[in-house]
């Protein structure tokens, strides 16, 4: 049983993405097996640096909760065709992140991963 | 009064203060060396007197307040009181829910210090239900927790949510 937190924005619309993150915090600080995937703009956020641009009021920074994700043994995965849109390479990545295909996201959706998506 | 380290967290959640101040030196009771054996060293009344560990939430609620707890309590000795400080109004609603996701044990509010709540560290996470992740899963075979722990944790549970 896992959960998988899906997340398409990051700079668009910090709030959203600060949010989705705020939950997946929550989910693999409760002891659960947790997966983010980030696509569309949310692929920014596996972008090293990119994160400590986004500084939500009312929320800790990002960078903070994206680090606190991993450290806790989170797993992000970034959306193939949306890291390489954007000019994202593995060498870009945050510790802890890798670039997956859909097909790795489908496998946790089929394994019976439970998903939000934001 | 409080007694026990005091560990603030308030100026950042990283780097892990709590270790690095105590390492596993956590003062601790003889008493709750037996957790290891799994044996339910204290009643609900000797928890309430045991040495603590403050742990301070400040204001971050939420899957910020988790990740605090989760960072902190992860490597303290089975058995130990931690008192956390938590201003979020939702704590005593969350708390009691992580507790059963994560196997350690609510104890309630502080019965003297405002914004504050004593949970006890479990030597392991119990399992959830798939379908309701906010009920211990169906104990099978040998478990190493006193069943009379988990109804007396689950009935503390329900009266506070």
């Amino acid at each position: 049983m896992s959960i998988l937190v899906s997340i398409a924005s990051s700079h668009d619309n910090p709030d959203r993405c600060t949010v989705a993150f705020v939950v997946a915090v929550a989910a693999v600080a409760s002891g659960q097996d947790t997966t983010v995937f980030l696509s569309a703009d949310g692929a920014w956020v596996g972008k090293q640096g990119e994160a400590e641009k986004i500084n939500e009021e009312g929320f800790a920074p990002l960078a903070e909760l994206v680090a606190g994700f991993v450290e806790a043994g989170g797993q992000i995965l970034v959306c193939t065709p949306c890291a390489k849109k954007r000019g994202i390479t593995e060498e870009d990545l945050v510790p802890g992140a890798i670039i997956a295909g859909g097909a790795a996201v489908v496998a946790l959706l089929a394994a019976g991963a439970t998903s939000i998506s934001y | 009064m409080r007694t026990g380290p005091l560990i603030s967290l308030s100026s950042g959640v990283s780097g892990g203060p709590l270790r690095q101040a105590y390492g596993c030196a956590v003062p601790f009771a003889p008493f709750r060396l037996a957790w290891e054996g799994g044996v339910v060293p204290m009643s609900l009344e000797e928890a309430r007197r045991a040495d603590r560990v403050v742990i301070d939430g400040g204001d971050r609620s939420c899957g910020e307040l988790l990740l605090v707890l989760h960072r902190e309590m992860r490597d303290l000795p089975p058995g130990t009181v931690v008192e956390l400080i938590a201003h979020d109004p939702i704590a005593p609603i969350d708390l009691p829910v992580w507790c059963h996701l994560t196997g350690h044990r609510y104890l309630g509010p502080h019965d003297a210090a405002a914004d504050t709540y004593l949970i006890v560290v479990s030597a392991k996470a119990r399992p959830v239900r798939p379908d309701r992740p906010w009920h211990l899963a169906p104990t099978t075979g040998h478990d190493d927790t006193p069943a009379d722990l988990e109804q007396q944790t689950h009935r503390e549970t329900q009266e506070s949510i």
